[in-house]
């Protein structure tokens, strides 16, 4: 895994080993890291550690790197975070390749697709807080998205699934007696995200359940919407969690954000919040930063689908050997595939064929590594990995608006 | 890497061609997007869809700023009917216009070299791919003229400009689904061929131009398609601008057009003209002459140098029976023509075998009728003269003059011809007593009086008036003055008069104190015999201290075309005398010149 500042020195580096590499070998790329010709993404809070795990690094733990064919030259990958890790400060700059500008850093899905689109459509992406409005052709290769679309009319952008992941709510809860509720079913979060709390038994005492948001550029507060529901009232219902401390909505799959929001209400009242399955496995597992089990956060399980169905609890394991639940992944409210999110243009035209044998098929580079998929709580998708049958529009769009 | 130079060692030595190409661009291209300048280098020149090949531009070249800066560089690879520099990109590449084939260079990886990012404060293009091929283009590839070239972009307001471009040109043949050759380089643009060609016996002669072409043009054909007949073809080389095309048949069209070759192909034709080939025409009979007999005119010629005529044809306008005559031998001709006709036209024209032709030769004459004798009279006209003559003594009537500042009322004047008048003080050579001219209205220059006199008399001081006590007064009338003009260009005349300053020893006044009033006396008029004259008088000048006569004025005058004629005029003379002049008896000349 690469952030903000790590990756900006890495950057610099590159450029100047590769000024070097022109002035004594008349610019052979032999020499030159593989990093500097690597497809750069940014996007998803969500799948940002499993692509760094395929990128060959993530939190202090190194994976064979993606790579694309060799007859393409065995390109890899470099995905930058959603937020600086060190700082979580979502607005910080980002500078992807050697001699580009530097730019607002995409916080989200929806903002990982929007600067991939600015890159397509050429009108610039950024803000005054990184040097202003930056041209970012040639600077942006895919966008990673936790989410799918449903506008299959427009073809800009091809969403290409290479992973299985499903959403429930984490919880916490300070004081009380009991502990936390860890079961709701899905009436139960959609009148907790109409109403803006429930009160819910835990088996000793009623629990007062408040819901809070996720930052809205991530894919996951849009598929989470999905699931309760209530998306014309979320905002409202989250409001009190929102206002907790100041800090606003919570980063998606921030289990430390949950608890300093819990700890911040009233004794005994619980707080939850949608959160990747396949995160919680990552972070509780030791390959994702953030193990909620530190924050004493954890997953609830569905026991009513909607439709009558119990699928329990999408977890089982302990750490470091927690594993997905398949029936939970498979269910399709809860369920959900990742993508990463390229241009159709790219995809379904000559060449290119870096970037295809990458993502494309369940061959490419991204669908083969599947042990690193599932270790970051993925399940695998296996013959449809790869599809590029879900396209959509480009995002418009600026930053984080 | 390695591959990458293997690959591109074997393609060219497949194709059996190593040689390092130059592609030149010329002037810079900022905005308006003429190619930047400098040469890249391609090798090698000709190859597959298979085949790979390097492709640089100029070293060191750089686009107008870095990445930061927004600059990209990107490959193109456009049909020729589009230009480079009007080209926009997206992040695939160059945009198409109008449907044209329109696709980035790929480097050996499948991999679409567009939005680059320039080096950190250079600019420069870095890292050029070090072999691209064609492997990964959108098939089938239509056979046709494309460029290819790097550019530099910049996006504003979402359109990715080009700000710079380096291009070379690229052939495209034996396209089929699956695969092509190519070719760097073009065919030549088609050459212009002249408007006209030069005939000459079996023979046609042509100049054309035609543009530079990449790679350079090695030789042009020349073909000439009859309207019958066999083809016939001329090779030219390199650098030619002109042609001769011999062996033609002559009296048969042939369309002539010119191809230019390089070694990617030939160019389209070029524009047609059609010609016949046929010798010149031969020379004209000489001293052709025409003598008038009654009702008819004898023709006679001598033949030409040369070549000899079969005979000779006559053509007379207006026609007459028999016109044109055939003489198939002599050099003589009599031809009827009725005296009524004005004048006839007689044109000689030798005739010979084909397909060479005389050159017609002409001459005018009329016939005479029955009993008619002729005598030619001579005579010259002079070119005439513009003569000024003077008669001392004389003078015109004049009619009453009217009062004026420091004058009273003058009475008329009747004309008087006494030929008296007064004797001139100074004569021309000095002598006193010029005689009186009495040979009017010839002018003899023996006789002509050129210096007459006025005796103004006496002044008399103002006593009323405005002018009371400041001026002495005296008047009289000037010698009548002649013109004629006889001229034959007729281009008028004018009659100045000019008074000297009055002298007198020891003090002087200005001449502007003498004032007139002329009339015209006399004039020929329009008479039938010739005269067309319409002299007109000068205007009145008064006596003045600013513009009397000291400067010229008008006495007369006649305008173009109505000078001819003979006239005559008169004028009455004012005089101030200012009272600050010393005593004594003045003298000055008034002097007439016409011009």
């Amino acid at each position: 895994m690469l952030h903000s500042s790590t990756k900006k020195r890495i950057a610099l580096a590159i450029a100047a080993s590769a000024l070097l590499g022109s002035a004594f070998s008349g610019g052979s790329a032999g020499a030159d890291p593989k990093q500097l010709t690597a497809f750069v993404g940014t996007g998803s809070d969500t799948t940002q550690d499993v692509m760094n795990a395929l990128s060959g690094h993530a939190n202090g733990v190194n994976f064979t790197p993606a790579q694309s064919s060799v007859a393409s030259g065995q390109r890899q990958l470099i995905s930058f975070n959603a937020t600086n890790i060190g700082t979580g400060i979502a607005d910080n700059c980002i500078t992807p390749k050697v001699g580009g500008p530097s730019f607002d850093r995409p916080n989200g899905s929806t903002n990982g697709m929007r600067a991939l689109s600015r890159a397509q459509d050429g009108t610039g992406w950024g803000s005054a807080a990184c040097g202003g409005l930056a041209d970012v052709s040639g600077l942006v290769d895919y966008a990673r998205s936790s989410s799918g679309t449903s506008n299959a009319a427009a073809t800009d952008l091809t969403f290409i699934p290479f992973g299985r992941d499903a959403v429930s709510f984490a919880y916490y809860r300070a004081g009380g007696a009991g502990g936390a509720v860890t079961s709701l079913t899905r009436p139960q979060l959609t009148s907790l995200y109409t109403t803006g709390s429930l009160s819910v038994s835990n088996g000793t005492e009623n629990v007062t359940i408040i819901p809070c948001g996720i930052q809205t550029g991530s894919g996951t507060f849009t598929f989470w919407n999905g699931v309760h529901a209530a998306a014309g009232t979320e905002n409202a219902a989250t409001t009190v969690c929102n206002l907790l401390g100041g800090t606003g909505r919570i980063q998606e799959h921030d289990a430390a954000g949950l608890k300093a929001k819990g700890d911040l209400a009233a004794a005994g009242v619980q707080v939850v919040v949608g959160f990747s399955a396949a995160n919680f496995v990552a972070k509780s597992n030791g390959v994702a930063i953030g193990n909620p089990a530190t924050f004493s956060v954890g997953i609830g399980s569905i026991s009513d689908n909607g439709a009558g169905v119990n699928l329990g609890n999408p977890v089982t394991g302990t750490a470091p050997n927690m594993l997905p639940v398949s029936t939970f992944y498979s269910s399709s409210i809860f369920g959900r595939d990742v993508y990463n999110v390229l241009p159709t243009a790219f995809v379904a035209g000559p060449g290119n064929n870096d970037l295809k044998t990458l993502f494309i098929g369940s061959t490419s580079g991204v669908c083969s590594a599947t042990a690193i998929v599932q270790q970051f709580g993925y399940l695998s998708l296996g013959a449809s990995c790869g599809s590029t049958s879900m396209t959509g529009p480009l995002r418009s769009g600026q930053v984080n608006a | 890497m390695r591959k990458t130079l293997i690959r591109a060692v074997a393609g060219a030595a497949v194709i059996a061609v190593a040689a390092t190409g130059l592609f030149s661009t010329s002037a810079q291209a900022l905005p308006a997007g003429t190619p930047a300048a400098g040469a890249g280098t391609l090798s090698p020149l000709s190859g597959t869809n298979l085949s790979s090949f390097a492709f640089a531009p100029p070293v060191g070249s750089v686009c107008p700023g870095d990445g930061i800066a927004g600059y990209r560089w990107t490959t193109f690879m456009v049909a020729a009917s589009v230009d480079p520099a009007t080209l926009t990109y997206n992040a695939s590449g160059p945009v198409s216009q109008g449907g044209a084939y329109s696709l980035p260079l790929f480097n050996t990886s499948g991999s679409p070299q567009v939005a680059k990012t320039p080096a950190l404060g250079t600019g420069l293009l870095t890292p050029i791919p070090a072999a691209l091929d064609f492997a990964n283009v959108t098939m089938p590839v239509p056979n046709g003229a494309y460029n290819i070239g790097y550019a530099c972009t910049l996006a504003t307001a979402g359109v990715t400009n080009t700000t710079k471009f380096w291009v070379t040109p690229i052939t495209i043949t034996n396209s089929t689904p699956t695969t092509f050759n190519y070719a760097f380089g073009a065919t030549p643009v088609a050459p212009v061929l002249g408007g006209t060609l030069v005939a000459g016996n079996q023979s046609l002669d042509g100049t054309f131009t035609h543009a530079a072409s990449t790679p350079a043009t090695t030789g042009y054909t020349v073909t000439a398609v009859p309207s019958a007949g066999a083809t016939v073809t001329l090779s030219l080389a390199a650098g030619a601008t002109s042609f001769s095309l011999t062996g033609l048949v002559n009296g048969t069209s042939y369309a002539v057009t010119v191809v230019a070759n390089n070694s990617v192909g030939a160019s389209p034709a070029s524009n047609t003209v059609n010609s016949t080939p046929n010798p010149a025409a031969l020379p004209a009979v000489t001293n052709l002459a025409a003598v008038p007999g009654t009702n008819n005119v004898v023709l006679s010629w001598t033949a030409p140098t040369g070549a000899a005529p079969t005979g000779y044809t006559v053509a007379v306008s207006p026609t007459v029976a028999g016109s044109p005559f055939t003489v198939s031998s002599g050099t003589t001709l009599t031809v009827a023509v009725a005296c009524s006709v004005p004048t006839s036209a007689f044109t000689v024209t030798p005739t010979h075998v084909s397909p060479f032709v005389g050159t017609s030769a002409s001459i005018s004459a009329t016939s005479n009728c029955d009993g008619t004798v002729i005598q030619d009279i001579t005579v010259v006209r002079p070119a005439g003269a513009l003569v000024l003559t003077q008669r001392c003594g004389v003078n015109g009537p004049l009619p009453i003059e009217p009062a004026s500042p420091g004058f009273a009322s003058l009475p008329a004047v009747i004309a008087t011809l006494n030929q008296v008048g007064t004797a001139p003080t100074l004569t021309a050579g000095g002598a006193v007593g010029d005689p009186q001219f009495a040979n009017y209205p010839t002018p003899n220059p023996v006789a002509a009086a050129t210096h007459c006199g006025v005796n103004l008399g006496t002044g008399q001081l103002v006593t009323s008036g405005p002018l009371s006590g400041q001026y002495y007064t005296a008047n009289g009338l000037i010698n009548q003055v002649t013109v004629s003009d006889t001229r034959d260009t007729d281009t008028g005349w004018i009659v100045n008069g000019t008074m000297s300053a009055f002298t007198v020893v020891g003090g002087s006044f200005s001449g502007n104190y003498l004032g007139w009033s002329p009339v015209v006396t006399s004039t020929s008029g329009l008479t039938s015999g010739g005269y067309d004259q319409t002299a007109t008088a000068g205007a009145t000048v008064l006596p003045d201290t600013a513009t009397g006569l000291a400067t010229p004025k008008v006495l007369a005058s006649a305008a173009s075309g109505a000078g001819l004629g003979i006239a005559s005029f008169d004028a009455r003379l004012k005089l101030l005398i200012p009272v600050s002049a010393r005593a004594g008896t003045y003298n000055g000349t008034l002097t007439f010149t016409v011009v």
